[in-house]
């Protein structure tokens, strides 16, 4: 694999473990590329999901040991957030991290456990890189059986009493995942940013679907947004859903690519007033996805103000 | 559809509408008016879109003072009702999680008690001439005192107060959104906000005698802390300054614990009303209330017929009926043969229905289903259910004319029965479609096993009522049953599947008097939209399936079809007591 970019090394990296071909691949390349001291690894504990994901974090876990890199493994649970929030905290907080430190490799990251981090890492003012390694292809279904959506803890923003609600989705290929969120906050206001481009169907299973299943909903704006850039789902967001926020409580979620769940966060950064939401599924597909195709990566600094780097690449073709 | 003419069956979130439309929509003589306008506390108990929301739009004070304008009377302050939404941002915050117990009641009762006072200031606004000359220092000086805020000056008194209301709030949440976890600050309780906050609104003259009626809708999605600290509230039971209206869903709602440990209790220290309407008959409420509805609905696009002119029934239907009361009398008449005139018509008016199905070929294909009799039975007294075919039979028929003449924009004829066939048909296929792919992707804690429960459970009550309305048995058209032998302890898979059913809005229940003992049993009632792709009859009659919870169970788990046992599973009023 020869890709075009070179990651900047850093002493830790940062990333959920998964039974997926994509996570065991990209970390890989990254222990090669990144050359990191530490990984600190979280995975899921509910039904199989540890049992699924325990080759990966095995062979993961032995290669280290080849390479001489620390392993710190923390188990953590869909079913209890607040502890899953509270093993994030404390298994980061007390980890020594210099601005530009860490990689976080968001590929089979939920989207929860992606603002938690950040929020963590941004309170110690450590400068990430990102990694989001691409699969070949998904599975027939991704994801089932809905928890009630909720607000991610320390991300509910600033409320204001007596304001309408306008609930901004990111949407993705489950178009009744967003009916959900739809159904659960009655939003006065909706906003749906469909992502371009035509990869794995999008026209037909995403943006189509999702702009016939709310052409009722009274209030509804579509817009398109590239949730593979970073600085694209940002610049959306600034472009179509900042100047909501003077007038509605805003509350925000992704349903799309991960990347777009990080981009979510850095536009929350420089508008602390929404929400950020996050719409859990108790189930998941074993065959969520198969192969590797590509990594996407970039930049971002964590500083109080929260910068984005524009002039980060972010976009990475890999070339066989 | 064109701005010009909006589908006069729009059935969105009641939030949406206006305050003229919910004047002009809402029917008051039905919906519990007495209770809602009362000093009393009171719990409103119904699933989506039964109308708790609507109930508590319309009594909010600005919705009422429109209506005085529009009826040219003098607002009557003698009842405040104050409209208090829980579906909000803040109320999903979970902070609360994270906190010691004690910080998290208080910051919780907090919020709680911030959005209370909050949109209650913010009503008020809109009565005019509220502060007398002078009123407004003392007043401003008095609250400011009372809950210790500065309320700025230089803009009309209620706006800075909803600003300094909204201050506190934010404070809080800015605390929230932190890193501590030990947060301190002086936070709003009943005791210290909302008493004497209403207390200081009493001194003003036109609210001296005014009760403060606080709506609260959605209480289901408060927090625990929340729902005991209001059910403390509801348990004050001093009902002379205000009182608590809470709306709810069945399904999700909350305890009755407060924040002392007690209870409270039905009749004692609230009034139920379920909103939820159980028979749908012409004359019953709900077929009232339906009527109503659909009436001033037509009258919004200036269509003056009535709802049965405008939904008629099929000509084929019609035409079947005839001939099956025709061929009802007759058996009546030879099974009964010194039976009264009464007695005959009772049977023709019971079997009638069931002969037409039984008659018809088995080859045909399904009975047309139109009329507005039948439109009300389909919703299974549930109002939203009611619009919803109205809303796609009244776009189907617009497109239609308009395929022919684009320039059409209203149209005021009645809805062609082959229209109202095909609707009907459209969305109980849509229903069964929901139950069968969707379920574990649309409802909450529902995993892919138990939505193929609840599908198996539901086709094989469908098939059991199909046996029983192609029989001749004394209750053929039952599509009600209740559940024999069921001890949720040992029956809890039973349980989870028929909660993911009522929570999907599948299956309604209701509590009705047992035949046999008098007590309190659980009629269920599966949403009658399912019924006209299997060929049924929606409407039923006033009769219920007793069926066993293990063969349910078996049914819903297995695939085992229920068996039909004929009279002996139905439990029914005698044989010419009358229907529903």
């Amino acid at each position: 694999m020869n890709l075009t970019y070179s990651l900047v090394q850093t002493d830790y990296i940062v990333t959920v473990a998964s039974w997926e071909e994509r996570f065991l691949r990209g970390m890989s390349d990254l222990l090669r590329e990144v050359n990191p001291k530490i990984i600190v690894m979280f995975f899921y504990k509910d039904k199989e999901f540890a049992q699924w994901s325990a080759q990966n974090r095995e062979n993961l876990k032995s290669n280290c040991k080849r390479l001489g890199i620390e392993v710190i493994e923390h188990e953590l649970t869909f079913a209890s957030p607040s502890d899953a929030w509270r093993i994030i905290g404390s298994s980061l907080a007390d980890i020594p991290m210099n601005p530009g430190d860490v990689t976080l490799d968001i590929s089979t990251m939920p989207r929860e456990a992606i603002w938690s981090i950040c929020h963590v890492l941004r309170s110690k003012q450590a400068s990430l890189q990102y990694t989001y390694h691409r699969p070949e292809k998904y599975g027939d279904w991704l994801s089932r059986d809905p928890g009630r959506p909720r607000i991610v803890y320390k991300q509910g923003g600033i409320q204001h009493l007596g304001r309408l609600t306008a609930l901004v989705i990111q949407t993705g290929y489950d178009v009744e995942r967003s009916k959900q969120l739809v159904r659960f906050f009655e939003p006065a206001k909706l906003y749906l940013g469909l992502q371009t481009g035509e990869q794995y169907g999008n026209i037909e299973q995403n943006k189509n679907k999702h702009l016939s299943a709310f052409t009722r909903h009274g209030d509804m704006t579509s817009f398109d947004t590239d949730g593979y850039s970073l600085a694209g789902t940002v610049d959306s967001l600034k472009k179509h859903v900042a100047p909501l926020t003077e007038e509605y409580n805003v509350v925000i979620a992704s349903l799309g690519p991960k990347v777009s769940a990080l981009g979510l966060y850095v536009f929350k950064m420089s508008h602390a007033s929404v929400a950020l939401c996050y719409a859990p599924s108790n189930d998941v597909n074993r065959a969520y996805s198969t192969g590797y195709q590509d990594r996407l990566a970039g930049y971002l600094a964590m500083d109080t103000v929260g910068i984005l780097d524009k002039n980060s690449p972010e976009r990475l073709s890999k070339q066989e | 559809m064109t701005s010009r003419h909006r589908n006069p069956f729009e059935y969105e979130q009641a939030t949406k509408f206006t305050n003229e439309e919910l004047v002009d929509y809402y029917i008051e003589d039905f919906n519990y008016s007495r209770f809602v306008s009362s000093k009393r506390n009171v719990l409103l108990v119904g699933e989506r879109g039964t109308g708790k929301t609507m109930t508590f739009l319309y009594h909010s004070l600005p919705v009422q003072r429109a209506k005085a304008q529009k009826s040219g009377e003098e607002f009557d302050p003698t009842t405040i009702s104050i409209y208090v939404p829980c579906n909000t941002p803040l109320t999903h915050r979970r902070e609360h999680d994270l906190l010691d117990p004690l910080t998290a009641a208080l910051i919780s009762e907090h919020f709680l008690v911030t959005s209370i006072m909050h949109a209650t200031a913010k009503a008020i606004e809109v009565i005019a001439d509220l502060l007398p000359e002078g009123a407004e220092d003392d007043l401003r000086t008095e609250i400011g005192y009372v809950l210790n805020i500065d309320i700025p000056k230089g803009i009309p008194f209620f706006r800075r107060l909803s600003l300094a209301l909204d201050r506190a709030s934010v404070q809080v949440q800015e605390a929230l959104n932190g890193a501590q976890t030990d947060i301190r600050g002086s936070f709003f309780s009943f005791n210290s906000g909302l008493r004497p906050f209403l207390a200081c609104l009493k001194q003003i003259p036109v609210l001296q005698e005014s009760h403060f009626s606080l709506m609260i809708d959605d209480a289901h999605l408060l927090n625990r802390y929340q729902i005991r600290a209001l059910n403390s509230w509801i348990a004050y039971r001093d009902n002379a300054m205000f009182s608590i209206k809470v709306a709810t869903t069945r399904v999700d709602a909350p305890t009755l614990e407060t924040s002392s440990g007690g209870t409270i209790l039905e009749g004692h220290d609230f009034t139920r009303i379920d909103l939820e309407q159980h028979y749908q008959n012409r004359t019953s409420v709900f077929g009232k209330l339906a009527r109503e509805i659909i009436g001033r609905r037509l009258k919004s696009i200036e269509v003056y017929k009535t709802p049965d002119e405008y939904f008629p029934p099929h000509p084929a239907y019609t035409e079947g009926m005839e001939e099956a009361k025709r061929d009802a009398e007759s058996e009546a008449k030879q099974k009964f043969p010194c039976g009264t005139q009464k007695q005959w018509s009772d049977y023709v008016y019971k079997y009638a229905p069931a002969i037409y199905y039984r008659e018809r070929s088995p080859r045909a294909n399904l009975p047309p289903y139109a009329g507005f009799d039948l439109l009300v039975h389909l919703s299974t007294g549930v109002i939203r259910n009611l619009l919803d075919p109205c809303w796609h039979m009244y776009d189907r028929m617009i497109s239609e004319v308009r395929k022919k003449d684009p320039a059409v924009i209203a149209v005021r004829d009645p809805i062609p029965p082959h229209i109202q066939d095909e609707i009907i048909q459209e969305r109980s296929k849509r229903k069964w479609e929901l139950i069968r792919h969707e379920l574990d992707k649309t409802v909450e804690g529902c995993s892919r096993q138990q939505a193929r429960f609840v599908y198996q459970l539901l086709d094989n009550l469908a098939v059991l009522f199909k046996k029983r309305l192609l029989s001749e048995i004394s209750e053929p058209r039952a599509v009600v049953f209740t559940i024999s032998g069921f001890d949720e302890a040992s029956h809890l898979e039973l349980v989870d599947i028929l909660r993911i059913a009522q929570k999907a809005q599948i299956i309604y229940t209701f509590p009705s008097a047992a035949k046999d003992s008098g007590k309190r049993e659980i009629y269920y009632v599966p949403n009658r939209i399912l019924w006209p792709q299997r060929g049924l009859d929606p409407q039923g009659q006033h009769a219920r399936v007793s069926i066993p919870a293990d063969i349910l169970l078996a049914a819903a788990v297995n695939n085992v079809e229920i068996p039909f046992q004929g009279d002996d599973q139905s439990n029914e009023p005698d044989l010419f007591a009358g229907t529903d």
